[in-house]
């Protein structure tokens, strides 16, 4: 038990940290119409947690300790050993395809349900249920997914084909599938609000509570409380401001071959793909789109 | 901007703006874009001065569609006022009998005044200037009577100037006559010429006083006669849900959300509908288009997937891939078609498909929103049929994928010989060091 709570205790002070200066969505605030269990989503969640514990955690973490502690320890090289194969050979690598190695095309399904480590996965399925929740709403469970892969697909296939300091390494995670799912999101509900994690937004927020409700006694803010530990975002604020965070690095990592661990040209791509969403929403919502109305 | 936008815009400038330079250039715009819009030729009619125009439009509006009520409505004022047109000499009487009661009212002579503005009354019963006048100064001077007589006259003559109405309505109203007052705004909404505020201002008196079905009855007869009447339509979608009828409801915000989601109405309409499940229209229903679009994304993750299993290569990837996608197009477009589009049309209708029948009525008060039954006119696909196009289409994508995967696939059941390279971890410790 208090190994449970030491580590939700790691996970909130990581949260606190990494959202210190840019915000974090945790979830969105809208109203879901059709459907109120996100059974795909949650599915899919589930699937890259029982991945990366499977075939991953459970030669990382104890291989990790085990060279630690000593750094040659012949187990926990072994145990590193099976980790990095499951990544070498299951992850996005353009060589299985060019040379028909590993298996195959198959990559491309099996690159974005891998991790690197828990704190990937950890974004990943939080970027994933703040906004696959209304996603799938719109598509319905089946064509989400569809649309979930074919966005994982565009994001690998432009990766390796715009990244040319690439070299073999293998490309894994769902960060390009769940950008497409952002995408999804900035075009059907740019406006909804996100609750959202961001540690300067709320310290900044107290003073301009107290000066609008205390000092100028205005109306619609006096239920607002003083301190709030999240704050709620517009969309259209969290997505661009994502899309302009990767397309930068993406156009240097395009241009000169080079850019860090994490693949920002999958992420643009992934959110480019937003644009095939149109082919997987319900047809009652798309002519309700198309007429201008609220879906 | 396309017709019916321009259209509705034409009819909020001149029914809400009263902004009738405005709603005339709108509706000829709406007009040259579509002239079949018998919507616009009315309220065109409106905007004209010259009678013979004003005729021409309403003609024009008929002939598109006989069944418009306020057109003919409007049609049969116009040539009533043809044939029996107040006589010049009567006119230029009518002319110095109102100047003569004007000149009364200043003098303060009102019974004189009155008794200029009623020798108006017995040439044109319903005059716009004398009948008001002379109604209000009786009702002053405490003669009920005589200024319900005044309206009486003018009722019995056929007036359907919904302004005779209303001061009906005052007089009823000043003699505590509850029942006549309700009868009469009965018959204001029922009027041709009356528009769908001033329905809407009656009806809002029936729902007041809990008349709520009565109030109903009257919102149906309004909106046959202004069918694309927001300000109706939400009307009565709210007294419906009111009244626990909420498919009723659902079907008027539907509608009235359909008509432009833009107005203040629309979006109203809109915003109300969240309140419901989402449902499909027999439109979106019977779409083939619909159905082939998302056919179109099953085809797009198979041109993927071949575009990959081709070595990254889209040129090469030859033509039993590129017929694996094709099939995958074929194969969605069926496997659509057996779950989520049965009732395409005519496909449907070819296969023998029957129209669904009727849901079970569910108690409107008891029944939650998202449960609530859809009713359809389009025939769908019988069960047996859509079966046996779904098992069709899965088995097309299974072939589809064989094609499109076919290296892939391959790769499993005889994986490449050659040594793959897989990073160990003393490749990663000999690459930290250096």
């Amino acid at each position: 038990m208090l190994l449970f709570f030491l580590f939700l205790l790691i996970i909130l002070l990581q949260i606190v940290i990494s959202s210190f200066l840019s915000p974090m969505p945790a979830s969105d605030a809208g109203t879901v119409r059709y459907r109120s269990i996100p059974v795909m989503t949650l599915v899919l969640i589930f699937a890259n947690a029982i991945i990366f514990i499977a075939f991953e955690a459970v030669a990382l973490y104890p291989g990790s300790s085990l060279l630690e502690e000593n750094p040659f320890d012949p187990q926990g090289i072994a145990l590193i050993n099976r980790y990095l194969e499951v990544v070498w050979r299951f992850g996005y690598r353009a060589l299985f395809m060019t040379e028909g190695q590993s298996v195959g095309a198959f990559v491309t399904f099996t690159s974005i349900f891998l991790h690197g480590d828990f704190w990937h996965l950890f974004y990943n399925m939080l970027f994933l249920w703040a906004f696959g929740r209304r996603v799938e709403d719109a598509c319905g469970a089946w064509r989400y997914l569809l649309y979930y892969v074919l966005a994982g697909m565009i994001a690998n296939l432009a990766s390796v084909a715009l990244n040319p300091g690439r070299g073999d390494l293998p490309g894994i995670g769902a960060s390009g599938a769940i950008a497409g799912v952002m995408g999804a999101y900035l075009i059907l509900f740019p406006g909804a609000m996100v609750t959202s994690f961001w540690g300067l937004g709320i310290l900044l927020r107290v003073p301009v509570v107290f000066v609008l409700k205390v000092i100028v006694g205005m109306r619609a803010v006096q239920a607002a409380p003083l301190w709030r530990w999240t704050i709620r975002l517009p969309a259209w604020v969290l997505l661009i401001s994502f899309l302009i965070q990767n397309t930068l690095p993406s156009v240097i990592t395009i241009q000169t071959g080079q850019g860090g661990g994490v693949d920002t040209v999958a992420h643009v791509a992934g959110f480019l793909s937003a644009l095939l969403v149109f082919l997987f929403v319900r047809k009652d919502l798309l002519t309700r789109y198309f007429a201008g109305r609220r879906i | 901007m396309d017709a019916e936008t321009l259209l509705r815009q034409g009819i909020a400038a001149l029914r809400d703006e009263k902004d009738v330079a405005r709603g005339h250039d709108l509706l000829l715009q709406a007009l040259r874009q579509n002239p079949q819009l018998d919507e616009g030729w009315l309220w065109l009619s409106r905007t004209i001065g010259d009678p013979a125009k004003k005729r021409q439009c309403l003609e024009r509006a008929l002939a598109i569609n006989p069944g418009n009520a306020a057109a003919r409505a409007y049609l049969q004022k116009l040539t009533a006022a043809a044939v029996a047109p107040v006589l010049p000499a009567a006119d230029s009487r009518i002319e110095a009998w109102l100047s003569q009661a004007e000149a009364c009212v200043k003098a303060e002579d009102i019974p004189g005044a009155v008794q200029h503005w009623a020798k108006v009354l017995d040439v044109i019963p319903d005059h716009p200037v004398a009948l008001p006048a002379a109604v209000r100064h009786l009702t002053r001077l405490k003669y009920m009577d005589d200024a319900r007589q005044l309206v009486w006259t003018a009722m019995q003559r056929g007036t359907r100037d919904p302004a005779v109405y209303l001061t009906a309505i005052e007089i009823a109203k000043y003699q505590k006559d509850a029942d006549e007052v309700d009868r009469l705004r009965g018959e204001l909404v029922r009027l041709p010429d009356v528009d769908d505020k001033l329905a809407v201002e009656a009806i809002e008196h029936f729902i007041r006083a809990e008349k709520k079905a009565q109030a109903l009855e009257l919102l149906n007869q309004a909106i046959e006669r202004h069918p694309r009447s927001q300000l109706l339509l939400l009307k009565r979608a709210n007294l419906s849900q009111d009244m626990g009828r909420k498919l009723e409801a659902l079907d008027d915000f539907e509608r009235a959300a359909q008509l432009g989601a833009g107005t203040k109405m629309g979006k109203e309409a809109d915003s109300r509908l969240l309140a419901f499940a989402p449902r499909l229209t027999d439109r979106e229903r019977g779409s083939v288009l619909l159905a082939l679009r998302e056919a179109l994304g099953v085809g797009m993750l198979y041109l993927f997937m071949g575009w990959q299993d081709a070595g990254l290569n889209l040129v090469q990837m030859g033509a039993a891939r590129w017929g694996g996608v094709g099939l995958a197009l074929v194969g969605g477009y069926l496997l659509v078609t057996a779950t989520s589009s049965p009732q395409q049309q005519p496909i449907a209708r070819w296969m023998g498909g029957e129209v669904p029948p009727p849901p079970e009525p569910l108690d409107p008060l008891e029944a939650d929103e998202h449960e609530l039954p859809e009713e359809t006119r389009l025939p769908m696909i019988s069960p047996i049929f859509r079966v046996l196009i779904g098992v069709a289409g899965g088995l097309l994508l299974l072939m589809a994928f064989a094609l499109v995967f076919s290296m892939s696939l391959g790769l499993l059941r005889s994986p490449n010989p050659e040594p793959l390279h897989i990073l160990t971890w003393d490749e990663v410790v000999n690459a930290g060091g250096q």
